[in-house]
């Protein structure tokens, strides 16, 4: 058992080593295999113009796309495993959309990208405070209980989001934030990815340091009290943490639903719901998804379709498939 | 061992749940608390546990008050088996047992070899070897709650809480789990547990303790307490009622 286990870990490191090299080669401007070999050895790009290329456009992107696919699933999974709730996720606890709402408050008001982030991050984590408020409140299942609570928070987000639109400038603010919310790594730079990294190693390296605790908030409440677990700090700094990696991720990206929820789940199968390997395993098949997803995204057609309508696209039903299969037994 | 004085706790001001309960439990004794719905076994097991704090009198474990107590020292002193229900996510037995053993590490770790072990050997001792590798949520009722009690040992905590450790199992997994827990006892846990069943008490129990509106109204061995008088008076049966049953 542990053994398939690590086995499928160490394949989803090996898959996405893989689709990271086949992602540099792919694009209008092809590189070859040798060049990226010759690239990977610290050697002079054979021409300025593949140099270029490779440091400023492609390489960022890859490792951005790794980068906020890893982030959203480990959110999804950690919102999962602290709500006891299989049905969390960063976009639909809202947490996707109070960064939304934050980010394009902070471009409208032509704020730095620094700010953006900020701003991302403060209006996520109050959506996530309502939300939890509200479903707090909430009389019946908990469950459905925090759903519901991100529905009507997240509606409330958005409506926000659509005003800023409304009264923003349609000449340039406008079509920058309309081309954000549908989710697109096409602005990467290698500005971005060293802006991004820091709130994202922040907030995954006290969730890869929690994961067992995390195993433990599954319980009830009262049980894992029981157990030694203190339950509130431990679910507040997950929850932290999580709203942290959802908002940077979102700031830089935009908004990519359904990676937080199918990924996560798509995990769950592979190596079961012991967070000890599902946040490692979520982290690697979170980034090697989207990567994938944004190849699909930016080689398709001549012009660049948004990775979130892809995202949709392929999450929604992927979800339908996985909730209407029978679940197999231990 | 465990240390009940004059426990009083009210959820609302002026609505007593529990007043002036006072017992103790010794070292290897188990006690059953008997009493009718809503008569404050679970929240007097939620004060003893420190999930209620807010309680007036003391609970005292091993002569240190619970209050003084922080979660993590109390889950080494404490352990708690709850009525076996369904988890969020699935976990392999021996998981759901080794999470017991949280509180012998730090927040920031996951179980070493020590923990292992001492999640192997409360298998050992629940007999439940070969439920290890099989999801919680596979397995019967019965068998999770032998689970629970073997996360509990895994706990290495020298008192077990037990709430009502046999409701939803059939007649054969209640003697059966109740066979095990009588077995603990002997090997010196302090058990306190509490059940809706006086034929439990009176089989296996060492002492019952019987909480009526938040009082208590009988304490002592079960041949001694457990009259007709007493269970009608607890259950609200008319004693007619209850010799049709129990002649």
């Amino acid at each position: 058992m542990k053994t398939r286990v690590a086995l499928t870990i160490i394949a989803l490191g090996v898959l996405l080593c893989i689709a990271v090299i086949v992602s540099i080669t792919l694009g209008r401007f092809s590189i070859g295999v040798s060049e990226i070999g010759r690239l990977l050895r610290g050697l002079e790009p054979s021409t300025e113009q593949i140099g270029a290329i490779f440091f400023n456009v492609r390489l960022p992107r890859i490792i951005m796309a790794c980068l906020v696919g890893c982030c959203l699933s480990v959110a999804g999974a950690s919102y999962q495993g602290v709500f006891q709730n299989p049905m969390a996720a960063p976009d639909i606890l809202g947490a996707s959309s109070g960064a939304a709402t934050g980010a394009a408050l902070a471009i409208w008001l032509e704020l730095s990208s620094q700010m953006v982030m900020i701003f991302a991050f403060v209006f996520s984590f109050g959506t996530i405070a309502l939300v939890m408020l509200v479903s707090h409140a909430a009389r019946g299942s908990r469950l459905i209980g925090i759903v519901l609570a991100g529905i009507m928070i997240r509606s409330i987000a958005d409506a926000v989001t659509s005003f800023i639109k409304l009264v923003a400038d349609p000449n340039n603010v406008l079509p920058e934030i309309t081309f954000w919310m549908m989710g697109s790594l096409a602005k990467t730079t290698p500005q971005a990815v060293s802006l991004a990294l820091i709130p994202m190693a922040l907030g995954i390296v006290p969730l890869l340091l929690l994961r067992w605790r995390i195993n433990v908030l599954t319980l009830s409440d009262d049980e894992a009290k029981s157990v030694g677990v203190n339950v509130r700090a431990v679910r507040f700094a997950v929850i932290i943490c999580s709203t942290l990696i959802t908002a940077a991720s979102v700031s830089v990206s935009g908004l990519i639903g359904w990676v937080g929820l199918v990924i996560p789940h798509l995990t769950r199968r592979l190596v079961g719901n012991d967070y000890r390997y599902l946040t490692p395993a979520c982290m690697l098949g979170g980034g090697l998804f989207l990567l994938l997803v944004d190849d699909v995204s930016r080689n398709l057609f001549m012009t660049e379709i948004p990775i979130g309508i892809l995202t949709s696209v392929i999450g929604a039903p992927f979800f339908i498939w996985l909730i209407t299969r029978k679940s197999e037994a231990l | 061992m465990l240390d009940v004085e004059n426990l009083s706790f009210e959820y609302m001001r002026g609505a007593a749940v529990l007043d002036g309960v006072t017992f103790k439990a010794e070292e290897g004794e188990l006690l059953a608390v008997l009493g009718a719905n809503g008569a404050g076994k679970s929240t007097l097991f939620h004060c003893i546990l420190g999930f209620q704090r807010r309680f007036g009198g003391d609970i005292r474990i091993a002569g240190e008050s619970v209050r003084r107590i922080n979660t993590r020292s109390l889950a080494k002193r404490i352990a708690f088996v709850p009525q076996s229900h369904a988890p969020t996510f699935n976990y392999t037995v021996f998981d759901m047992v080794l999470m017991g053993t949280s509180a012998q590490i730090g927040s920031l770790v996951s179980p070493g070899k020590t923990q292992t072990e001492n999640a192997r050997r409360a298998i050992e001792i629940l007999s439940i070897e070969h439920l290890a590798e099989r999801g919680f949520t596979h397995i019967s009722g019965g068998e999770q709650q032998l689970a629970l009690i073997a996360r509990a040992i895994a706990q290495q905590a020298k008192t077990l809480i037990m709430d009502e450790p046999t409701a939803n199992l059939d007649f054969g997994n209640q003697i059966r789990v109740m066979t095990r827990i009588k077995e603990l006892s002997k090997q010196g846990f302090t058990i306190v547990m509490s059940t809706h069943n006086p034929d439990h008490a009176k089989w296996f129990a060492d002492r019952v303790v019987a909480l009526e509106n938040g009082g208590i109204a009988a304490d002592g061995a079960p041949e001694n307490i457990l009259t007709e008088d007493l269970i009608c008076r607890l259950y609200h049966l008319q004693i007619n009622d209850l010799r049709r049953f129990y002649p």
